[in-house]
């Protein structure tokens, strides 16, 4: 007997359109490493460690964002979704 | 510390799991423990398995993690695993129990784990370390912890974990690691260095390039302490400011591929001497490593790498989409067409884009990487992507994943724009409009239509581009159109050439698709010997070249199963099934007619034979919504006549016949199903009319065994009047065209009373006597009591009955006394309850003992 799959559902699909998040990452970033994440914007680094904030597209952008910091040996400290 | 946690004897944790960022020292500090045990007395088996992006595959995975095991060299080992098979589904459990029977210790190392993210995967993994037998031991090394159920092994205690503290360098490793640098720091210095690096591995040797040969360590450790950017940050601005021009232009440069031979080096830097700079950086430890393949590549610590880029993407855009293309040109030049476009689509430039997939497409079809290539194209320029040779291959990729309904649409809205080419200044090239209108001939058989699609293409003229892998492909399509077209014969002639282009371009996908077509055509006609040698070949090629997920592999394991079936071999329904399970997976429509193939070929082995009957009825496979060529609908439908039949379905029967007959035509085939249906109602003279024209040779069957079938039939309507000697005479016809075949089968699905006469005339088919014993061998035995009811001497007496010898005879050949003969004789009758030969043997067949 062969059984019909559950339906799925996948969160891209609750992903609002246009979601912007924030990152704290630990330490002040070279201009070389803000070249590496030409689609966010830097805010005022205040306390040392600097937070950069941009468009996410979705889940597998996320993650894929994650992996961009985590490939360069950079630090996320917190990260949050930004009221639009 | 690793080795105690998975060898202690009270508590032995089998899975250890090593998760740290990267640049932390995972693999190396790994690798070095491994080596250390190896080194040690009574060491393990350690088998090594660094994952990558494409082992998010099943049956990729499973082949690596089997290869990873014989490459240890333990010949016990490579034994065990030589008996096992990659593509079964359970091979995990096969693999837990072998590894159990083998009873050594093995270890297996899982690096760069991060990667897996694929379901299927992930879930076979969990089972596998769930059951894993008990002398096995798992080291897991990742970036972060694999989206594995680990939970359960960490409660319950039996998950070790190595995180980036206990990788950590102690003072004295960092020392250590400068050493090689020949950097001596001060005590307060190595002390600040530490404390800023927290141990960081990567840091540290960052540490160790930037401050080789510097003047003042002192002041550059001080300046580190006090910046407050990150480690890898800072140390690698210092790396390279503290290179010549030249280096840090070779670096940036060399850091656009992900990895690089020396010839492509000097490509991307102009610099003649790309071996020495490589050579000095390999000697400098600078987070470079060597892949040794032929010719050696080299590539760049990841982190380094991606530094790298983000510097290059600082400098210039047009100056990294010059380099991108470079190693665009480089890759297409030495045959790696995915890799150019890759580069190509990097460097965004629309007219190299088009130019490469105008030169590559088809080589990217047929070699399968339809989907890498969709993907891709989704990350090119919008212009790029619009363009109709983009819009061609993605038609193909999605044919090649057997998606009708995308690659419709494409195909129609390219016939849409076709204008719109014209305006780009070029009449359509042949090489597209060949592509363009073989898509559409593949798309017409899953759609219907076949006639007129293969007439467009026809006129198109196929067969003559020149490029053996488009012609292979055009004339594929063609040969194909004309299976489905019940033209046999034309097809073979055109797919034998198809095959010739493939051999001569050495495709070998290519020559796969035209193996496995041919095989289908040998099928349609029956021709078991043929299909049987063809599937084989195209099997091993798919399972050399990694195309086991592509649905040809799949649909040729399917035609493998008819042979099999045909055989009685007891695998049919198995290898049915798991092609039908494979096709399912991919997504394709062509599930359908799998999954009525391996119910068919399971029913003998099925409980509830009505219920599978049943289910055959609801999904056959000759339903006439499949796209099913009309030859091979015509092999399956005496099995199904009969199996309806002898469920008592009569309905359904008289269904299927007049579906064949609306959709094969007044064929040998069609008499032979409604001839079935008539002897069933025993209605005698009409079954006879029907056959007739089927046996005299003058109404042809589209599958030879149909056939042997229709002599059956005829035997078996002879038998119903008694005569005799025509049932022996049409039983013998049958034979004569099974044997080459060795196509057991028919004769097992049209009832008892064929067996009874195989048994009865025992002796007197003479050449083909061999045959109608094994045929005789291959029926069940069955299980009744009146096999306990006669001596073990009596039963080997009672089968040398039929050859109707005499009791000296069979004495003489027994090596018996004939008197001994005659007791176990008199024992058989007075047991049987007869008192003639004849008598007993027919008591013997209707108890099923011979």
């Amino acid at each position: 007997m062969r059984m019909k799959e559950p339906a799925v559902v996948r969160p891209e699909s609750n992903w609002p359109g246009k979601v912007r998040y924030a990152f704290l990452i630990s330490g002040a970033l070279s201009d070389r490493v803000l070249a590496a994440f030409p689609e966010l914007d830097v805010s005022d680094v205040t306390t040392g460690d600097t937070t950069l904030y941009g468009p996410v597209d979705s889940p597998t952008d996320l993650r894929g964002m994650l992996a961009r910091f985590d490939a360069l040996g950079l630090t996320v400290i917190e990260m949050r979704r930004l009221p639009d | 510390m690793l080795t105690e946690a998975l060898t202690d004897d009270a508590h032995p944790c089998p899975v250890a799991l090593v998760c740290a960022p990267a640049g932390s020292g995972k693999t190396r500090a790994v690798a070095d423990w491994a080596r250390e045990v190896l080194a040690a007395a009574d060491a393990p088996t350690i088998a090594w398995l660094t994952i990558e992006e494409r082992h998010n595959d099943l049956d990729v995975v499973h082949r690596a993690i089997l290869r990873s095991l014989t490459d240890t060299g333990n010949p016990r080992l490579q034994k065990a695993c030589a008996g096992l098979d990659s593509e079964s589904p359970d091979l995990g459990a096969q693999l837990s129990a072998a590894l159990h029977e083998l009873g050594e210790n093995i270890w297996m190392v899982i690096d760069d784990a991060h990667l897996l993210r694929d379901t299927d995967v992930l879930t076979d993994l969990e089972s596998f370390m769930r059951w894993q037998p008990p002398m096995l031991r798992t080291v897991i090394i990742g970036r972060f912890e694999p989206p594995l159920a680990l939970q359960r092994l960490r409660l319950d205690g039996k998950l070790f974990t190595l995180t980036a503290k206990a990788l950590a360098f102690t003072s004295d490793e960092a020392a250590e690691m400068l050493d090689e640098h020949d950097v001596v720091l001060s005590p307060a210095d190595l002390d600040a260095l530490m404390d800023r690096t927290e141990g960081w591995a990567a840091g540290i040797r960052l540490a160790g390039m930037s401050l080789e040969g510097h003047p003042d360590p002192s002041r550059l450790i001080a300046e580190f302490t006090g910046d407050r950017r990150a480690v890898a940050d800072y140390l690698i601005e210092e790396v390279l400011a503290g290179q010549t021009g030249e280096m840090r232009e070779f670096l940036l440069r060399t850091s656009v591929p992900a990895s690089f031979t020396v010839e492509l080096a000097e490509k991307l830097t102009g610099c003649t001497d790309a071996h020495g700079n490589i050579d000095w950086l390999e000697h400098h430890n600078f987070l470079i490593s060597r892949i040794t393949d032929s010719p050696t590549h080299y590539r760049y610590h990841p982190l380094l790498r991606s530094y790298l880029r983000a510097e290059i993407s600082r400098i210039g855009h047009v100056e990294v989409e010059h380099l991108e293309l470079t190693a665009a040109h480089w890759h297409d030049e030495f045959g790696d067409a995915l890799l150019a476009l890759e580069h190509a689509v990097n460097s965004g430039d629309h007219d190299e884009i088009v130019a490469l997939l105008a030169r590559t497409s088809l080589a990217l079809i047929v070699g399968g990487h339809g989907e890498a290539v969709d993907r891709l194209l989704a990350r090119a320029p919008r212009s790029s992507q619009d363009h109709p040779s983009a819009r061609l291959i993605r038609a193909a990729a999605a044919l090649a994943s057997g998606n009708i309904p995308v690659a419709t649409s494409t195909l129609e809205l390219l016939d849409r724009r076709r204008s719109g080419l014209l305006v780009d200044g070029a009449a359509e090239s042949r090489l597209h409009l060949l592509l363009r209108e073989s898509l559409r001939v593949q798309t017409a058989i899953g759609t219907g239509d076949i006639e007129t699609a293969l007439n467009r293409l026809r006129r198109v003229g196929v067969g003559s581009s020149g490029d053996p892998d488009l012609d292979a492909f055009v004339l594929l399509q063609e040969g194909r159109a004309l299976l489905f077209l019940g033209r046999n014969d034309e097809s073979e002639v055109v797919l034998e050439k198809s095959l010739a282009h493939a051999r001569l371009g050495d495709a070998s996908l290519g020559v796969m698709y035209g193996l496995g077509s041919l095989a289908a055509v040998a099928m349609s006609r029956g021709d078991v010997v043929r299909a049987s040698a063809l599937a084989d070949e195209a099997l091993t090629i798919g399972r050399t070249h990694s195309a086991t997920s592509d649905p040809t592999f799949h649909l040729t394991k399917l035609i493998d199963s008819w042979c099999r079936y045909l055989r009685m071999d007891p695998d049919a329904a198995r290898l049915a099934a798991e092609s039908a399970e494979a096709l399912r997976r991919a997504n394709t429509g062509i599930a359908g007619f799998a999954d009525g193939a391996a119910t068919l070929f399971g029913l003998d082995d099925s409980g509830h034979r009505h219920n599978s009957v049943t289910t055959l009825h609801a999904e056959s496979p000759v339903s006439s919504s499949l796209p099913v060529p009309p030859g091979v609908r015509a092999v399956l439908l005496p099995a199904i006549q009969y199996a309806y039949l002898s469920a008592g379905e009569t309905g359904w029967a008289h269904e299927l016949a007049t579906e064949t007959h609306a959709l094969l035509g007044p064929t040998g085939d069609t008499a032979l199903v409604e001839a079935i249906i008539h002897l069933h109602l025993h209605r005698l003279d009409l079954a006879r009319k029907t056959l007739q024209p089927v046996v005299d040779g003058e109404l042809e069957c589209a599958a030879g065994t149909n056939l042997i079938a229709a002599w059956l039939v005829d035997a078996s309507i002879a038998l119903a009047r008694k005569h005799d000697s025509r049932a022996h005479s049409a039983l013998t016809e049958a034979l004569r065209l099974a044997e080459p075949q060795s196509a057991l089968r028919p004769f097992h699905d049209c009832g008892p009373q064929i067996r009874e006469l195989l048994v009865r005339s025992t002796g007197r088919f003479g050449v083909l006597e061999p045959f109608a014993e094994r045929l005789r061998a291959s029926f069940p035995r069955s299980e009744s009591a009146a096999s306990d009811m006669l001596t073990p001497r009596e039963l080997e007496l009672l089968v040398e009955l039929p050859s109707w010898r005499t009791a000296e005879q069979i004495a003489a050949d027994l090596c018996v006394s004939v008197n001994t003969v005659k007791t176990h004789l008199r024992g058989i009758y007075r047991k049987l309850g007869v008192t003639s030969r004849r008598d007993a043997i027919a008591a013997a067949q209707h108890n099923g003992l011979l």
